[in-house]
């Protein structure tokens, strides 16, 4: 038996899997894992309560009855918008908490982030809410990261309660990745719109409520796109990596969600990834969307659509988990996606690389 | 039959790839931001052209003229970036907000404005310049040695 | 007739930064435009092409940057002529000294007085 070239002696459940130019990958599935990417819980961990909390833009959109709040400004009487990131994320983690009647100091483990350097607004939250803490950074795909990294601790019998959590703030993105809020800018048709939003999860071992059944985590996926104003080009070949390697590991047919949601591909990355996974012959039936796409209206003036951990994970924690309490959706798909570059990298030419990973919620 | 390598085979992915988002992604209203970056700049200029009028009808001579017609422009624009209409102005006028000596001051005073919070000596200090340093490095580069050329050959 | 020679003139270049911004590669930001219109404004007054254009053109031509670029070399020149080396270095910065500490001033007083809106 020959791996890379090299002899190997193999292990009695090693899988082989051809890739593409002749080459073979081994991989050594442990007893939860299902095929290359997919991990599947024993005892999906539950989720006990939720919150989610949005600006005033969002408050404005669609859903704006099916958060928790909607705060007046953007500033929450901080002095900047880096303080007023870190008290939303800090009061959002609080809200889902009492929601399950928990004080903070019940909460365990805490899985959060943002996109500020460093995690500023996770790590200053953190510190006031003093619970074991552990910062994440996927960009735009935060809190799809912290809830199946959470499963994954619930499931594998190390904490029986974790809190995942994610938010973005639209001036401090802004003024991090692209301009000051008072410069001139016309952006292009394809642009999107940082959203100034936050949801965190309780995920407890046991209980009733929605379960996480499985999880993919996704490959770095980098096609050559360097238009720092079109995330979702850069986004949805990850996004589409991911969700068929979902189905691939976990041999489901496409119509086995109620829905299938992207976190943040916009309307251009949405209508890319169609595409992609008809050329796969993957589309997901009935129906796929996006959270960027559904978070705004189209006469809000958002470009492509909304973007930032927090659109994902206020469109979770408000109207999408809503609609499963509700039984209008049953299964569903939520696939975290997130553009891996930095100011720094933009600048000295490189491309942006990009990640989706997907969890699966079922009720 | 030649079998192409792992990079040839991914640089050929990317430029398919690179097909279908061009096919998909949506090009800006040409005609239209045109339109607006004509009118836009052409007014602010116009404006311009009535203050220095007025100041050489006051009796300035022509340069002194010139130089505070651009210190009022430069006001202008600070004043609107300040009260937060020139971002405004920006999202239709494009160009037009951008090129005029406007545009200049308002990436001076945005950028100024915003990293207040870092701090007045080095919030306001080393950033009011983030945006327009190029602008002002490439000036005096390709100015001085044009004068540098000129002292070769006199 | 000065007024609409300004509007014209002023408003077909930014017309052509319209044009470069919109029409070239996603990596060629405003800012880059910016800076080949000082450049662009810098190297056509030093060849004697840009004058003409602001004799039209009036404030049309000086007031888009690239008729900061040109005042810049008309300041170079002048000062080379007066000055000879020295010149070229002081030349530029004192015909745009108004100007850039008008900048400065404004910029800050600005930030002290005024917050970033929503």
């Amino acid at each position: 038996m020959v791996c890379r070239g090299r002899p190997m002696c193999l292990p009695y459940r090693a899988t082989y899997v051809a890739i593409g130019s002749g080459k073979m990958e081994v991989t050594m599935p442990g007893p939860k894992k299902r095929g290359m990417q997919t991990v599947v819980f024993d005892n999906p961990p539950i989720l006990a309560s939720w919150a989610s909390v949005v600006g005033p833009k969002e408050g404005e959109g669609p859903w704006g009855n099916d958060f928790d709040l909607i705060i007046p400004d953007y500033l929450l009487g901080e002095e900047t918008w880096e303080k007023a990131e870190n008290q939303m994320l800090k009061q959002t983690v609080e809200m889902a908490l009492n929601k399950a009647s928990l004080q903070t100091n019940e909460a365990e483990l805490l899985l959060a982030g943002d996109l500020l350097n460093q995690l500023a607004a996770s790590n200053f939250a953190a510190a006031e809410l003093s619970i074991p803490f552990l910062g994440l950074y996927g960009a735009c795909s935060t809190m799809v990261q912290a809830l199946l990294t959470g499963s994954m601790l619930i499931d594998g019998g190390f904490y029986g309660r974790v809190v995942a959590a994610a938010c973005s703030h639209h001036y401090s993105a802004e003024r991090q990745f692209r301009f000051p809020t008072e410069q001139g800018v016309q952006k292009p048709p394809s642009s999107q719109w940082t959203a100034t939003a936050a949801g965190a999860v309780v995920l407890e071992s046991a209980g009733s409520g929605p379960r996480i059944t499985s999880a993919t985590i996704g490959r770095v996926v980098d096609m050559g796109q360097s238009d720092v104003n079109d995330m979702g080009s850069a986004m949805a070949p990850a996004a589409a990596d991911t969700i068929k390697m979902h189905l691939q590991d976990l041999n489901f047919s496409p119509d086995y969600y109620d829905l299938v949601v992207t976190g943040d591909l916009g309307k251009v990355g949405l209508a890319i990834l169609g595409q992609l996974l008809g050329k796969e012959g993957v589309v997901p039936s009935p129906t796929h969307s996006d959270c960027g796409v559904l978070l705004f209206d189209e006469k809000q003036d958002i470009g492509a659509g909304g973007s930032g951990c927090g659109c994902c994970a206020s469109m979770l924690c408000g109207p999408l988990l809503k609609k499963m309490i509700k039984a209008e959706i049953k299964k569903l798909l939520l696939v975290g996606t997130g553009a891996l570059m930095s100011p720094t990298t933009s600048f000295q030419g490189s491309t942006i690389p990009a990640i989706a990973h997907a969890i699966a919620i079922e009720y | 039959m030649e079998i192409p390598n792992a990079e040839e085979l991914k640089q050929a992915e990317i430029d398919e790839y690179n097909s279908l988002v061009q096919q998909i992604k949506p090009k800006p209203p040409l005609l239209k931001h045109c339109f607006w970056a004509f009118v836009v700049g052409g007014l602010i200029c116009a404006l311009a052209q009535v203050i220095l009028n007025s100041l050489q009808a006051g009796g300035m001579g022509q340069t002194n003229a010139s130089s505070v017609t651009s210190v009022i422009m430069i006001f202008l624009g600070a004043l609107l970036t300040g009260i937060g209409v020139y971002d405004e102005i920006g999202k239709t006028a494009g160009a037009g907000s951008i090129v005029p000596i406007t545009g200049f001051s308002n990436v001076i005073v945005a950028s100024a404005m915003e990293f207040k919070r870092e701090g007045y000596i080095f919030g306001v200090g080393s950033r009011i310049f983030s945006i327009a340093g190029p602008t002002l490095v490439f000036g005096f580069a390709v100015s001085t040695l044009i004068g540098l050329i000129k002292v070769l050959f006199m | 007739m000065s007024l609409l020679m300004a509007f014209l003139i002023g408003g077909s270049l930014c017309l052509i930064g319209q044009l470069l911004i919109d029409l070239t590669k996603p990596s060629i930001t405003p800012g880059h435009v910016l800076v080949v219109f000082i450049t662009a404004g810098a190297i056509l007054s030093g060849l004697g092409l840009y004058k003409p254009l602001v004799d039209i053109g009036g404030a049309g031509a000086t007031i888009p940057l690239s008729g900061f670029g040109h005042l810049l070399t008309q300041g170079t020149l002048k000062a080379v002529e007066q000055k000879g080396l020295l010149g070229a270095f002081s030349g530029g910065v004192e015909a745009a000294a108004a100007g850039i500490a008008a900048a400065i001033i404004f910029g800050y007083v600005a930030a002290v007085i005024f917050n970033p809106k929503e």
